[in-house]
């Protein structure tokens, strides 16, 4: 009989707070083997991140779509011991496939068709009627009041910031430096040199330079071990105006002077102006600069990029009397360097900034 | 009391009546025994009313009283008093005690009294039944329906017929064909031929005849009498010669014409009884008309709300035939005192729609094929109720029902008002009714509503939206003569647990003791612009096929009731919806005119004003046989949405 050949594949209750969760993404895929206690699915509630197992062994039919609220006790899926569920009893495909809206009435479903809306939304009703539908466009229009559309790029960050936040573990360190010093430096070599050099800038120069001698800063965190890259690949991360953050690359960033350093930046910020930044400027590098200075925030605690071990973050001056200070921020993989590493690397980097090494160039 | 006393009672008893409708004292009718007193005298010498039940006639006084029945009480039902044995409800022919029954229609006391006597013999109660005939009475199917089964189920029933030679006012010899003695013999019951006139050897021939029925079986006894006046009220064309010469020949005026001190006597203390009681009964007051109702409120606990009866989602995957049968066998296990009865019962049959199928293997004979006779079946089931027991009789086709309709509706629908409230009959007549089958014109029809205005009668039905068991199991256990309609398109369907598409299930009370809630589902929570849709039966799926179609496609609303006791007083929720929505269509699949949709709708025309109704129902013609001549005349999906929309369009009258 169907009870003994399929099990059902339910959203737990995870906490008594949440009717619901989101469904993140299935480990397994539609028609796979597995055995009982592999993971099938991760789902998020609003207190944490949990992998369903399988509670049988057999084939996982019918998964229902990712990336979208599930309903405590809804179907995600079956584990069945046979990959043609309709064998043994032909009851069996209706029962397990994806809950949704049993009927819509006809103008409910030309205004579902008019504005291309997901029939499945509707799932927790039996018959769908048009006041029920507009109804739902009610709830969008207010949601789209503040929410625009996603773009590829954006949607892509989005994911990269989810999962580095999701899967490394991070670390965080600051340091004060005095605000007066730095900026003194800073425009006497914009003055020296006849260029725009800004404290953030300076920063990403001082982190390429450290990072020469810090093998672990440009590492790539594995299960197999650590991957350190020979090169200096600095990223620099821009505030776009759409709002979205990119990071475009500069390439053996430890080989150029400050000047020529800056120089490289500010091509990658008018490309990322005018939205001509290329997929090579986008791909690989092995830390990144950050900075809000301008933005009236005192300290910036950034989110590892997947793949770095380590990015700094830099803010505004905070002023007390007459002293202003920098606070200067490293979030670090925890993996791969240990806090006091880290912290030497901050440092270094903090006593460059201050000119506490030799060159410029 | 002395057998010649009891006579002279009898016939200065008759006598009185006889003078009163004369001298216009008396209204309505009586039917007097003179002439035929020994009759009653000499076997009921040997009767004893705490053991033996009497099934009487029209002609029923003198078998009263020898049967120990007061003459005050009798005389005070046919004056319309209070102190009536029944009260006034019942008057001449409709005598009761409890033990004695006597009712109008000639012959029909027969099958119930076989049925009564197959409780005697089932429950091993003492006593005998005894069926009082009249030779006109030979002319009624029924008769030969009663003694084919007497004789078949071997019951102890004595059978008198009293030949007084008078079809009311036709000789016998131009009523009755062949030997009247070689009719009761041929169905192989013992019989005996002969001429009531001296009681006193009467009474010890009726001795030999009582003490053999004892025994456990059946008898006739024909005894030749002559009836001395009219068949009613001075309705006698005989010529008088012949009727005076009966007068010269009869024994107890012989005795008193020639001086016989003991009949003289008889006659004078017969005089003062009967005319102190009539002078006693002046101050006694007329009959009320009291609080004995049609039914008797059904023992508790009774359903508590139309929940109980809904069907239930554990139920989907069972055949609406298997959970009938289901019922029957709980039903046969928890009431010892259930007989079921039909044609073709048994196993391994069990039952055209196999809905007894396995119960006669597990229950024996109290699961009984039957002879193929409606009206026998249907008044054995109502002697067996009045006996004690409770019986369910399956109606193979329910367009049959006709020949049990003087069963169901002169007989079980009466007695308990009519003999006020002294029985009840706990008895069910399942009626396998209804059409889309292709079985023709007397095998395809929904004629409950034929008796579902006839007062006494409960009509209940199931669908698929019902619980086959709790219903069929209230309806069994109703104390009351209930008329269970099954569509036999049911059987093979599996009862809806949930809802229409689009529609909740609403709860419907118990608005009375012992009616049958209807099933209620909404379709929406605003029902100013809802239409009420009522149905019943075989209909719900055509019907919510229909007006699911409408709600997808055109988005009306919709208060749905599938009713479960058809001629229950109309449900308040029904009254409360129709007040709202002022527009009401009802489906039945019997023909529409003059049928359930015409009374609920008049009902509800008082209490919704501006009530806009339509009736769907089959067309005004006999069901033809062809598929889809049959299709055009039974409702369709398509006429219901069609009378639905036509409904929509008229605007439904604005409150003020």
């Amino acid at each position: 009989m169907a009870e003994s050949t399929t099990t059902r594949v339910e959203v737990p209750r995870l906490n008594t707070n949440d009717d619901s969760a989101f469904l993140i993404e299935w480990v397994a895929s539609a028609g796979q083997k597995v055995k009982q206690g592999d993971v099938l699915c991760v789902i998020e509630t609003s207190k944490a991140t949990v992998e369903i197992e399988s509670p049988a062994s057999g084939f996982l039919l019918s998964p229902v779509p990712a990336q979208r609220e599930v309903k405590v006790g809804e179907l995600l899926a079956v584990v069945s011991a046979s990959l043609q569920p309709g064998g043994s009893d032909a009851m069996e495909p209706e029962a397990v496939s994806a809950p949704q809206a049993t009927g819509f009435t006809q103008k409910a479903l030309a205004l579902v068709n008019r504005h291309n809306l997901d029939k499945t939304v509707f799932r927790h009703l039996a018959l769908v009627r048009e006041a029920d539908v507009a109804e739902y466009l009610r709830t969008l229009d207010e949601k789209s009041a503040q929410v625009t559309p996603l773009n590829p790029v954006q949607l892509r960050a989005a994911r990269v910031l989810t999962r580095s936040k999701q899967t490394v573990p991070h670390s965080y360190l600051s340091r004060f430096l005095p605000a007066d010093a730095i900026d003194e430096l800073v425009s006497g070599i914009a003055g020296k040199e006849g260029a725009m050099v800004s404290v953030s800038d300076w920063l990403a120069w001082s982190v390429a330079r450290e990072l020469r001698n810090r093998p672990k800063a440009r590492a790539t965190w594995s299960e197999q071990g650590l991957v350190i890259h020979p090169d200096v690949s600095l990223c620099v991360a821009i505030n776009q105006s759409d709002g979205t953050v990119v990071a475009p690359v500069i390439r053996n960033a430890d080989s150029l002077d400050v000047v020529a350093f800056s120089g490289a930046i500010r091509k990658l910020q008018m490309k990322s102006l005018r939205g001509r930044l290329e997929p090579e400027d986008l791909s690989g590098g092995n830390c990144t600069v950050t900075s809000l200075i301008g933005s009236g925030v005192h300290q910036v605690i950034p989110i590892i990029y997947p793949g770095q071990s380590i990015i700094f973050g830099i803010a505004d001056a905070w002023r007390i009397g007459e002293n202003g200070y920098y606070t200067l921020t490293a979030s670090f993989d925890h993996r791969v360097l240990n806090g006091a590493e880290a912290g030497e690397i901050l440092g270094s980097v903090a006593e460059r900034m201050l000119g506490k090494h030799e060159e410029h160039g | 009391m002395s057998m010649i006393k009891k006579m002279a009672e009898i016939r200065y008893l008759e006598q009185t009546l006889l003078d009163m409708f004369s001298s216009g004292r008396l209204f309505g009718t009586t039917h007097t025994c003179i002439g035929q007193e020994a009759c009653a005298c000499a076997l009921y010498s040997h009767l004893d009313p705490a053991k033996d039940l009497i099934f009487s006639h029209h002609r029923c006084h003198g078998h009263f009283l020898a049967f120990g029945g007061s003459p005050e009480d009798l005389l005070a039902e046919v004056l319309g008093k209070q102190t009536g044995v029944c009260a006034g409800r019942g008057g001449s022919q409709h005598l009761c005690n409890g033990a004695f029954f006597s009712q109008g229609v000639q012959g029909q006391s027969f099958p119930i009294a076989v049925g009564a006597a197959y409780w005697k013999k089932q429950r091993r109660e003492p006593g005998i039944v005894v069926a009082h005939l009249g030779d006109g009475t030979l002319g009624q199917g029924i008769v030969y329906e009663s003694l084919n089964m007497a004789s078949l189920l071997s019951v102890p029933l004595l059978v008198v017929m009293e030949n007084n030679g008078m079809a009311q006012s036709t000789e016998t010899i131009h009523t009755t064909a062949g030997s009247i003695i070689e009719r009761f013999a041929a169905f192989g019951i013992g019989t005996d031929r002969r001429k009531a006139d001296d009681p006193f050897e009467l009474e010890s021939h009726l001795k030999e005849v009582v003490d053999f029925v004892r025994t456990g079986r059946p008898f006739v006894q024909v005894l030749d009498t002559f009836r001395l006046m009219a068949h009613s009220k001075g309705d006698d064309d005989r010529p008088a010669e012949v009727v005076n010469c009966a007068w010269g020949e009869d024994w107890l005026e012989r005795r008193r014409r020639q001086g016989d001190p003991a009949v003289l006597e008889a006659f004078r203390e017969a005089k003062n009884r009967i005319d102190s009681a009539m002078h006693g009964l002046e101050s006694v007051p007329p009959a009320k008309m009291g609080a004995v109702d049609v039914f008797v409120p059904p023992p508790a606990p009774w359903l508590s709300s139309s929940v109980d009866i809904a069907a239930r989602p554990d139920q989907s995957a069972t055949r609406v035939n298997k959970l009938l049968n289901s019922a029957l066998d709980h039903l046969l296990e928890t009431d010892d005192s259930l007989q079921i009865l039909g044609e073709d019962l048994v196993d391994p049959y069990g039952g055209a729609f196999k809905v007894t199928r396995g119960l006669s293997t597990k229950y024996g004979d109290r699961v009984m094929s039957t002879p193929i006779s409606e009206a026998a079946i249907v008044g054995f089931a109502n002697g067996w109720s009045l006996a004690g027991g409770t019986a369910v009789v399956e109606i193979m086709f329910g367009d049959f029902a006709t020949l049990a309709a003087e069963q169901l509706i002169n007989q079980a629908a009466k007695m308990h008002f009519m003999y006020n409230g002294q029985v009840n009959l706990a008895m069910t007549v399942r009626l396998v009714s209804g059409g889309y089958r292709g079985y023709g014109a007397t095998h395809s029809q929904s004629l409950e509503k034929i008796f579902c205005g006839i007062p006494g009668l409960k009509v209940v039905a199931l669908s698929r939206r019902h619980d086959p068991v709790r219903l069929l199991a209230a309806a069994v256990r109703d104390p009351n003569p209930v008329i269970f309609v099954e569509n036999k398109t049911l059987y093979s369907q599996f009862p809806a647990a949930e809802p229409p598409l689009g529609f909740t299930f609403h709860e419907c009370g118990v608005a009375n003791a012992g009616s049958y809630p209807p099933l209620f589902y909404r379709s929406s929570e605003k029902t100013r612009d809802a239409i009420t849709v009522v149905t019943y039966g075989g209909l719900t799926e055509l019907v919510e096929t229909a007006l699911v179609e409408l709600i997808l496609q055109e988005e009306m609303d919709f208060d749905y009731f599938v009713l479960t006791g058809l001629n229950d007083r109309i449900a308040p929720e029904l009254a409360a919806s129709v007040r709202k929505t002022r527009r009401i269509l009802v489906v039945e699949e019997g023909s529409f005119p003059f049928g359930i949709g015409s009374e609920i709708v008049a009902q509800l025309a008082g209490t919704a004003p501006g009530l806009k109704a339509a009736r769907v129902g089959a067309l005004s013609v006999p069901i033809p046989g062809a598929r889809h001549l049959e299709e055009d005349v039974l409702p369709s999906a398509t006429r219901i949405r069609e009378a639905v929309l036509a409904l929509a369009h008229q605007a439904a009258a604005s409150v003020s």
